[in-house]
């Protein structure tokens, strides 16, 4: 287990229950992956991050959003 | 595996099991499985085809044998031929099974090959949409994958879109067995798309978290699948803009592998005591039944047979040497286990293993209770074996002699039956502890009820005097 791996388990752990609404069973799966995919891919995760900073902070360019929205 | 000779046929029926996939229906037309598919999927199956990984996995039996039928050939009538942009006819599989009669090895082989087929497609720029064990089945003893239209182009920067299907009806399932001992079978037949990953989560307790691929495959999916199942952000496209590549794939399958290639289940004590002490009579009676069964199958000049009850299988070996397929079956999961591991090891390419206990068999269910389907609906049998087994269903499943008989009669046409009498020490531990209410479990009801069904063919008394072997066949007038 790597300590990246912990790092996600702690916030985690401290993160909210579920909001119950129309649940797309793919997201948090997707985001998963981010977190098992090497070292390639700290990059993108603090990449992620940034983007969840800012939209909640008021400052959220969106980011490129295609017709198929999954 | 070669697919069918072209010849015209104007019945087909549509397999209820392939309605999900919008790019493409199966049809059977006879001994032909022909799929109807878009514009989309036959371009894509075009660019299959021109792949290394492709021809590579071909080569070695692990993809199901496809090629485009011309417009001319196509068996289906004119409306369906509308309804599609082109046909693809695929080679017959001998036996078709799913997962919850599969045994641990099984689903584990199925998934490994699952693994090593998105690996090679990725690295040539193509997927799998999807990650379910129903698209592989087991031919000549090796899993093959089924489901061609599975194949797409990988999309710049999109996730392994199987991954949480893979979790679900591979990962967890292997995990119960694993970790756990929980037999995975119920659950794969209890819900048509796996071990949900709320339940799986609920299933690991927190001890379990310390096991390899618990925490992040369970519980960390659980807590993301929570915590972001509802959010209003497109996460596809966040992840491509971050720069999420196919490397990360390709990094998170490696280790999926890894962690798969460490899972192991020996089964538990019962199961191998029971194997251990497996006949009761003398050498010289074992012989007689071999010989007996061996030459029955021989005579019956059956394609297909069923051993039910097999145990260690000996009988079913004995019975593929003389048949074109055999389905060995079970409801003890290792014992089924264990024959699948000697076979694989000794190269038997026509016994197909199945969990499957014959008072409690695998049901039509899924969408319109057809999705999947009875086992004598995938694989009528020309003759079944029933060895040993009937005083299990009559005393300890409580299945009345006449009930059980009349199911097998209708499962096939021939049987080849063994009656364990009530002095055989076997059906007295049975008995033992239970008030005898089994009237009905005699040689002489047997006789009576067999011959209501059948015409007797051959008998054989073993020299134990506690064992009869009957080889049946309907008759014209019993059909």
């Amino acid at each position: 287990m790597k300590s990246w791996h912990w790092l996600a388990v702690v916030l985690l752990t401290f993160s909210g229950e579920p909001a119950y609404a129309y649940l797309d069973p793919g997201t948090g799966s997707m985001l998963l992956q981010v977190i098992l995919g090497g070292v390639a891919a700290v990059a993108v995760a603090i990449k992620l991050f940034w983007y969840k900073i800012r939209a909640a902070v008021g400052l959220s360019k969106k980011p490129d959003v295609e017709d198929e929205t999954g | 595996m070669k697919p069918a000779e072209v010849n015209s046929a104007d019945s087909f029926s549509v397999e209820a099991g392939s309605f999900r996939d919008r790019d493409g229906r199966i049809y059977r037309s006879g001994d032909r499985i022909i799929r109807g598919v878009s514009q989309l999927a036959l371009d894509e199956f075009q660019k299959l085809q021109s792949t290394r990984f492709y021809t590579n996995f071909l080569d070695k039996g692990q993809l199901v044998e496809s090629r485009i039928l011309p417009s001319d050939q196509v068996p289906l009538s004119e409306d369906l031929q509308q309804q599609w942009a082109g046909f693809l006819e695929h080679s017959l599989v001998p036996v078709i099974s799913y997962p919850y009669e599969w045994t641990f090895g099984m689903l584990r082989d199925a998934a490994l090959l699952q693994l090593d087929l998105i690996e090679a497609a990725i690295k040539e720029g193509m997927t799998l949409k999807d990650a379910t064990p129903y698209n592989v089945q087991f031919v000549s003893g090796r899993p093959v994958f089924i489901d061609i239209p599975s194949f797409e182009t990988l999309p710049a920067g999109a996730p392994w879109a199987g991954y949480r299907q893979f979790c679900e009806m591979f990962l967890f399932p292997l995990m119960l067995q694993a970790y756990k001992g929980i037999h995975f079978q119920p659950f794969m037949r209890a819900g048509i798309d796996g071990v949900g990953i709320q339940t799986a989560t609920r299933l690991f307790g927190f001890r379990d978290r310390f096991r390899s691929g618990v925490l992040t495959h369970v519980w960390l999916q659980a807590k993301l699948d929570s915590r972001y199942g509802s959010t209003s952000q497109n996460v596809r496209s966040e992840l491509k803009s971050a720069g999420f590549n196919k490397e990360m794939i390709l990094a998170n399958i490696r280790k999926m592998r890894k962690l798969l290639s460490k899972l192991s289940w020996q089964g538990d004590g019962s199961e191998w005591g029971s194997y251990e002490e497996f006949h009761n009579y003398s050498e010289d009676d074992h012989l007689l039944k071999e010989s007996f069964i061996e030459e029955c199958v021989a005579a019956s000049e059956a394609n297909l047979v069923w051993d039910i009850g097999c145990n260690t299988g000996q009988f079913s070996k004995i019975a593929a040497k003389n048949a074109r397929q055999v389905v060995a079956m079970d409801l003890d999961h290792f014992a089924v286990e264990r024959l699948n591991r000697e076979i694989k090891a000794e190269g038997v390419d026509n016994i197909l293993t199945l969990v499957q206990n014959v008072a409690d068999p695998s049901p039509n269910w899924g969408w319109r209770n057809s999705e999947r389907t009875d086992l004598n609906t995938r694989a009528r049998p020309d003759l079944v074996l029933c060895l040993a087994l009937i005083h299990h269903v009559v005393i300890s499943a409580n299945i009345p002699l006449e009930e059980f008989i009349g199911w097998l009669a209708d499962a096939s046409d021939q049987l080849v039956m063994e009656y364990v009498s009530r002095s055989d020490d076997k059906v007295e531990a049975l008995l033992r502890n239970k008030e005898d209410k089994y009237s009905d479990y005699s040689r002489q009801n047997l006789e009576r009820t067999l011959e209501r069904h059948y015409g007797i063919v051959r008998q054989l008394s073993l020299e134990s005097g506690n064992r009869f072997l009957y080889w049946c066949r309907k008759t014209d007038s019993s059909i």
